[in-house]
C-alpha cells in the first residue's frame, strides 16, 4: 500500500476510532453517574485536554511505522479494558454504595477511564503527520482525513446503536481495525488475532452484564434497558423493586409512606378531578392513590416506554411515552389536574419543566377556572437552608407569574399547587373535612396537622415568598443553578464553586486560563504567539458555541445526549469544508471573524429555532472554523514545518477544552446564554484586534 | 506589540487576582461561654463535652460546627438561636411509650457532633451558625410557644442537642419549672458528666442506636459505638424513660447476626422492657442511591428482636406492619395506632386495662 493511501487509511482509522470510543465512553459515564451537562462539559473538556497532552508528547516521539503498529493496536485493546473498567472503578473509588458521586471522585473516575485512550489519541496524530510525506502540508491533510473519519465514524455509529450494545460496537470496532491492519501489513497475525474477539463477541450480553451487575451491591439485577433519554435499571432486593433511571434511584415499589402523604394532598385541590395528566412519578405507588379518587382517566406520561412497561394494564390507564413538552405542544386533550412529580431539576433537560414556558403551556390545557397544576421539588424535612429556600423561591415567583393563585404544602418534597379558581386549600380544618373518605395510615388529620401546621407554613411562606427572586425560563435557568447549589452544598460546603459571587468565579477562571495558556506557551517551539493564539480561541470560541447550541437543544427539545453524534458529525463536516472552501474563496480573515461574529449575535437575539437551525448553525461555525483554522495552519507550517503537527493538534484540543470548562461548566450554568454569548462575542473581538495586528 | 501584550496580560491577571482574593464580609456571632471544657497553654481548650473531645485553639471551631475557641475560652456560637421550631406529634419522635396521642414542641440548632452520611436533616446537622441568619429566641419564649400550641412538652431533636447543651438545659430547666414534660432525641454523643447534669431535667429519651458495630459508625456516621452504649446505659441509670431507634439500612447495618447481638445486649443491661424501633430507610443526604430498606428485611428485624424476647418492638416509617403496643402479659392490644395517630388506649394508671400488667413508660391519667 502506497504511503499516501496507508496514511489517509490510517487517519481514517484514528477518526472513527476517536468518535467512536469518545461517544461511548461518554454515554456510559452520563449514564454511570446521571451526569447534567455540566458533568458532559467536564468529561468531554477533559478528553480533548488529554489528546492535547497527548500531542505534545507525540511530538517528541520518533515517527516509526513500528511504533504507529504497536500503539494503534493497544488503542484497540485500552478502549475495551477501560470501557469495562468503568463500573468497576466508581465502586473501588467511591466505596460507600448509594453514595452520592462527588465532583473530585467524579473527575478521578473520568480521569482514570479517559486518560490512556485519549494520551493515544493525541500522540498518534502528530506521528502519523510525520510520517505522511506526499502532500504539500501533511497536517491540514492528516486534520481533514481525521475529520472525514469522525464523520463516518458518527455515521456508523447512529448505525449500529439500533442494534448492538456499547460493548459490542467496541468489539466490532476492535474487528475492524485488526482487518485494516492485516489490509496494510499482510499478515495473518492479524486475522488470527480476530478470532478471540469474534468469541468475545458472543458472550459480549454475559459478560458485560456481571461486570454491570457489580454496581447494585445487594441487589438483584433485572433488567438494564436503554431509550433515547437514557437507560432504565431494575434490580430487586427481596420483593421490593427499585427503579434507576441513568443510574440514580427514582423510586421502588413498597412505597405507600410517600405516595399517600404526596398523593392525597394534591388530590384534595380539585371538587371532582376526572381527567388527569401525570408527568413523571408513575412508579411511585402515586396511581394506586389516584385511583381512590375515581377518576375517568388518567394518562400516565414518561419519557421512555420501559417505564411505562412496569405499570399493570387498566381501563382508566392510558400510557404515553413521549417528551412531556412535545405531548402537551401538540395534544388536544384538556385537563382537570396535571400532576407534576419529577426529580428536581438537576440538568437542562429538567430544568424545562419547572420554567414559565412549561407552566403556560399547561395552563392552555386546563379543563376550566378549577383545574390544577401540581409540581413537587425538594425540600429540608425540617429546615431549608439557602439553597433549598432559593429554589423553593424560584419556582414559586415562576408559578406566580402564571397562575393567579398559587399555594404550598410542605412534605417530604415540598407540593407547590397551582391554579385559576379559588379551590386551592393548605388549611388543615379544610383539608380534614375534604379528605375524611380517604384517611389512612400515612394520610390523616395527625399528618394533616403536622405538615400543614401554622408554624410551619409561616415559616415557609416567611422565606420563599421575596420580591428579590428570578423567574425560571428556558433562556436564564436560574432554578438549575439553584440545583446545582444544592447539589453541590450536600457533597461538600467548602468544595463550592456555585456559591461565590459570580464575578469572583469569572475573575478565578480567566486567572486560571491565563495561567494555563501562558504555561502551554512556555512548552510549544513558537515564535508566533498571535497565530497561535487565533488557533487556540478559535477552537475555544466554536466549541463553546457548539456548547450553547447542544445545551439550546437540550433546553427545547430534550434529547441532546442522543443527537450528540449528529452534532459533532455535522461539525466535522463542515470543518472540512472549510478547509477546502479556504483554497476556493479567498476571503479575509477580518472578514470571516466578522461573520462569526455576526452569527454569535444572531444567537443572543434568537436563541428559540427549529431543531433543523441548530444543526445548519452547527454546520456555519464548523465551516468558518474550518476556513480560519486553514489559513492560521497553512502561515504555521510555512514558520515550522512538521513541528507544527503536534502544536497546531494540541492548541486546536486544549482550546476547546477550556472553553468547555468555561462556558460549559462554569458561565452557562452561572450566568446564563445571553451573558455568555456576550462574553464569548468580546472574546472574540479581542481575537480579531491581536490576529489582525499581527498578520 | 510582544513586550506590550505579555505587560497587558500580567496586568490583567493581577486585577483579576485582587478581585478573586477578596475576601467575603464576616458576620457577627452571638457568643454564650460553654459548659465543660478545659484550659490548656498558650490559650488552647479542650472541649469535654462529647467523646470527640476536640484540642481547639484561639479562633478554631469544634467538629460540631458551633463551638468556638476565642481567646482560650470556649463559646457557644448558638445559644438562643433555633432554626427549627415545629409542633410535631410525639409519635413522629418515635416515642410510643411517652404520653401517647400529645403534641411536642420541637426545636434544634445547626451543627451536630456526626457526619452520618444518610442524615434525615443534614440540611439542619451540616449547616454552619455563620450562613444561617437567625432572630434570638429566650428560653422564656420557647416556654411561651409550647404553651400557646398546646404541647406537653418539648423535644430537643433533629440534630444532636449536646451541640447546642447550654441552651437545652435553660430551656429544660424552665420547663421543669413550669410543670412541661422534656424530651431528648438524641445520638448519644455525650460525655458522661454533661449528660448525668442534664438528665434530672429530662423526662424521656430516644436514643438512636445506629448500628452495631464500631465498623459501621465509623464508615458511615464519623463516630464510635462505645460511647452510644455508654450514653444508654447512664441514661436508664438516671431513670429517664428511654426508648431505642435503629434505622436499618440496606447493605449497611441489616446484617441479621448483628441485629440480634444489639438485641440481646439491650435485654442484658437495660432489660426487655425497653421499646426498640427499627425504622425504615429512605434515601437521604448523601446515601442517595440506596434503596430503602425493604419490607422483608425489617420484618426480619422485628422477628429477631421478638425472639430474644424483647416485649415492645416496632417498625416505623411504613405501614401497618408493628405499630400497635400489645400487652406482654396478656397479649392484647393496648395501644392501637395509625400511622401517627393514636385510634384507642387500654391502659389505666399506666397498666393494662384487661390484666392489669405494669406497662413501661409514662402514660396520661385517664
Amino acid at each position: 500500500m502506497g504511503n499516501s493511501r496507508k496514511n489517509s487509511l490510517l487517519f481514517l482509522l484514528l477518526g472513527i476510532i476517536s468518535l467512536s470510543a469518545q461517544t461511548i465512553f461518554l454515554r456510559e459515564l452520563m449514564m454511570a453517574v446521571n451526569g447534567n451537562e455540566i458533568i458532559f462539559a467536564i468529561t468531554l473538556s477533559l478528553w480533548l485536554f488529554l489528546i492535547a497532552i497527548g500531542s505534545l508528547i507525540g511530538n517528541k516521539i520518533p515517527a516509526k511505522n513500528s511504533i504507529i503498529t504497536l500503539l494503534m493496536m493497544s488503542l484497540n485493546f485500552l478502549i475495551l479494558l477501560q470501557f469495562l473498567l468503568i463500573p468497576y472503578l466508581i465502586n473501588l473509588i467511591n466505596p460507600l454504595n448509594g453514595e452520592m458521586v462527588s465532583i473530585p471522585i467524579l473527575f478521578f473516575t473520568t480521569f482514570a477511564t479517559l486518560t490512556p485512550v485519549a494520551l493515544l489519541l493525541g500522540i498518534l496524530f502528530p506521528l502519523l503527520c510525520k510520517t505522511t510525506i506526499i502532500s504539500a502540508n501533511p497536517i491540514q491533510y492528516g486534520y481533514i482525513w481525521e475529520s472525514i473519519g469522525i464523520i463516518l465514524g458518527g455515521i456508523i455509529l447512529a448505525l449500529l446503536l439500533n442494534f448492538f450494545s456499547h460493548f459490542q460496537i467496541l468489539i466490532l470496532l476492535t474487528i475492524f481495525n485488526l482487518i485494516v491492519f492485516y489490509l496494510w501489513k499482510r499478515r495473518l497475525f492479524y486475522l488470527i488475532l480476530i478470532l478471540p474477539f469474534f468469541v468475545v463477541l458472543f458472550f459480549s450480553n454475559k459478560i458485560f452484564w456481571e461486570i454491570y451487575a457489580e454496581k447494585y451491591e445487594g441487589q438483584k439485577l433485572l433488567s438494564s434497558q436503554n431509550s433515547v433519554y437514557g437507560r432504565l435499571d431494575i434490580t430487586s432486593c427481596h420483593d421490593q423493586k427499585n427503579y434507576f433511571w441513568n443510574g440514580e434511584l427514582t423510586a421502588n415499589s413498597e412505597n405507600e409512606f410517600y405516595a399517600q402523604q404526596m398523593t392525597n394532598f394534591m388530590m384534595l385541590q380539585h371538587p371532582a378531578p376526572k381527567k388527569i395528566l401525570m408527568i413523571g412519578g408513575v412508579l411511585n405507588g402515586s396511581l394506586r392513590e389516584i385511583q381512590k379518587y375515581d377518576p375517568e382517566e388518567v394518562i400516565c406520561l414518561e419519557l421512555a416506554d420501559q417505564i411505562l412497561d412496569q405499570l399493570p394494564n387498566s381501563p382508566q390507564v392510558k400510557k404515553v411515552a413521549e417528551d412531556p413538552l412535545r405531548y402537551l405542544r401538540s395534544t388536544k386533550e384538556k385537563f382537570d389536574m396535571v400532576i407534576c412529580d419529577l426529580p428536581d431539576p438537576s440538568s437542562l433537560q429538567l430544568n424545562r419543566f419547572y420554567t414559565k414556558e412549561f407552566f403556560a403551556l399547561i395552563k392552555q390545557k386546563f379543563n376550566n377556572e378549577q383545574s390544577v397544576f401540581v409540581s413537587t421539588l425538594s425540600s429540608g424535612t425540617n429546615f431549608m437552608t439557602k439553597e433549598i429556600i432559593n429554589l423553593n423561591a424560584s419556582i414559586f415567583k415562576t408559578l406566580k407569574k402564571v397562575f393567579s393563585n398559587v399555594q404550598l404544602i410542605p412534605s417530604q418534597k415540598n407540593i407547590f399547587l397551582a391554579s385559576k379558581g379559588n379551590y386551592l386549600s393548605n388549611d388543615p380544618e379544610v383539608l380534614i373535612q375534604r379528605g375524611k373518605a380517604f384517611f389512612d395510615i400515612w394520610f390523616n388529620p395527625v399528618v394533616i396537622n403536622e405538615k400543614c401546621n401554622e408554624l410551619r407554613l409561616e415559616n415557609i411562606r416567611s422565606k420563599i415568598e421575596e420580591e428579590n427572586i428570578v423567574a425560571n425560563s428556558f433562556a436564564l435557568p436560574v432554578v438549575y443553578l439553584n440545583t446545582l447549589q444544592l447539589w453541590s452544598s450536600k457533597l461538600d460546603p467548602k468544595f463550592d464553586i456555585f456559591r461565590v459571587s459570580h464575578w469572583k468565579l469569572i475573575a478565578t477562571t480567566f486567572i486560571l486560563s491565563g495561567l494555563l495558556i501562558f504555561f502551554l506557551q512556555m512548552l510549544l517551539p513558537t515564535n508566533n504567539i498571535p497565530g497561535d493564539l487565533g488557533i487556540f480561541s478559535i477552537s475555544l470560541i466554536n466549541f463553546s458555541l457548539q456548547l450553547i447550541l447542544v445545551n439550546y437543544f437540550q433546553i427545547y427539545f430534550g434529547y441532546a445526549y442522543f443527537m450528540i453524534i449528529f452534532f459533532t458529525s455535522g461539525f466535522m463536516t463542515g470543518l472540512v469544508l472549510g478547509f477546502y472552501l479556504s483554497k476556493k474563496m479567498k476571503l479575509s480573515l477580518k472578514l470571516l471573524f466578522l461573520i462569526n461574529l455576526i452569527l454569535i449575535l444572531f444567537l443572543f437575539f434568537v436563541p428559540k429555532l427549529p431543531a433543523f437551525f441548530y444543526f445548519l448553525l452547527n454546520i456555519l461555525f464548523a465551516v468558518l472554523e474550518g476556513m480560519i483554522l486553514a489559513r492560521l495552519l497553512a502561515e504555521k507550517f510555512r514558520s515550522e514545518k512538521l513541528a507544527a503537527a503536534g502544536s497546531f493538534y494540541c492548541l486546536d484540543s486544549f482550546g476547546a477544552a477550556l472553553g468547555g470548562i468555561i462556558f460549559g461548566v462554569i458561565l452557562l450554568p452561572v450566568l446564563g446564554f445571553q451573558f455568555s454569548l456576550l462574553i464569548l462575542s468580546m472574546i472574540l473581538l479581542i481575537n480579531i484586534i491581536i490576529v489582525m495586528n499581527s498578520s | 506589540m510582544h513586550f506590550f501584550m505579555k505587560k497587558l496580560f500580567i496586568l490583567a491577571l493581577i486585577f483579576l487576582l485582587t478581585i478573586a482574593v477578596s475576601s467575603d464580609k464576616k458576620d457577627n456571632r452571638t457568643l454564650k461561654e460553654a459548659q465543660y471544657y478545659t484550659k490548656l497553654k498558650k490559650n488552647y481548650v479542650r472541649c469535654d463535652l462529647c467523646p470527640n473531645r476536640c484540642v481547639l485553639k484561639n479562633g478554631e471551631i469544634g467538629d460540631c460546627g458551633v463551638r468556638q475557641n476565642v481567646d482560650g475560652k470556649l463559646y457557644s456560637l448558638v445559644y438562643g438561636k433555633p432554626v427549627a421550631i415545629h409542633v410535631d406529634p410525639i409519635e413522629k419522635k418515635p416515642l410510643y411509650h411517652f404520653l401517647p396521642g400529645t403534641k411536642v414542641l420541637s426545636l434544634a440548632t445547626v451543627g451536630c457532633n456526626l457526619r452520618c452520611n444518610f442524615c434525615q436533616n443534614w440540611t439542619i446537622s451540616q449547616s454552619r451558625p455563620e450562613e444561617i441568619e437567625t432572630e434570638y429566641v429566650a428560653a422564656e419564649e420557647i416556654i411561651k410557644l409550647t404553651k400557646e400550641h398546646n404541647c406537653e412538652s418539648i423535644a430537643f431533636t433533629y440534630t444532636e442537642p449536646t451541640i447546642f447543651y447550654e441552651y437545652m438545659l435553660d430551656i429544660a430547666k424552665l420547663a421543669k419549672a413550669e410543670s412541661l414534660q422534656t424530651v431528648l432525641v438524641t445520638c448519644g454523643y455525650i460525655n458522661e458528666k454533661p449528660l448525668r447534669k442534664l438528665a434530672k431535667y429530662i423526662d424521656a429519651a430516644n436514643i438512636d442506636l445506629k448500628g452495631y458495630s464500631e465498623d459501621f459508625y465509623q464508615t458511615y456516621t464519623t463516630g464510635n459505638l462505645q460511647p452510644v452504649l455508654n450514653t444508654i446505659k447512664i441514661a436508664a441509670e438516671e431513670e429517664m424513660m428511654i426508648e431505642i431507634t435503629n434505622l436499618v439500612i440496606p447493605e449497611a447495618n441489616d446484617d441479621p447476626r448483628q441485629i440480634r447481638t444489639m438485641c440481646k445486649w439491650i435485654k442484658q443491661e437495660l432489660g426487655k422492657d425497653i421499646p426498640l424501633h427499627f425504622s425504615r430507610f429512605f434515601p437521604n443526604y448523601r446515601l442517595q442511591n440506596k434503596p430503602p430498606t425493604p419490607l422483608e428485611t425489617l420484618r426480619n428485624a422485628y422477628e429477631i428482636a421478638k425472639e430474644e424476647s424483647l416485649n415492645y418492638v416496632y417498625i416505623g416509617n411504613v405501614g401497618a406492619l408493628a405499630e400497635d403496643t400489645f400487652c406482654p402479659n396478656c397479649g392484647k392490644k393496648i395501644i392501637d395506632r395509625s400511622g401517627f395517630q393514636i385510634e384507642e388506649i387500654h391502659l389505666n394508671e399506666g397498666c393494662c386495662e384487661f390484666c392489669g400488667q405494669k406497662i413501661y413508660g409514662k402514660f396520661q391519667e385517664k
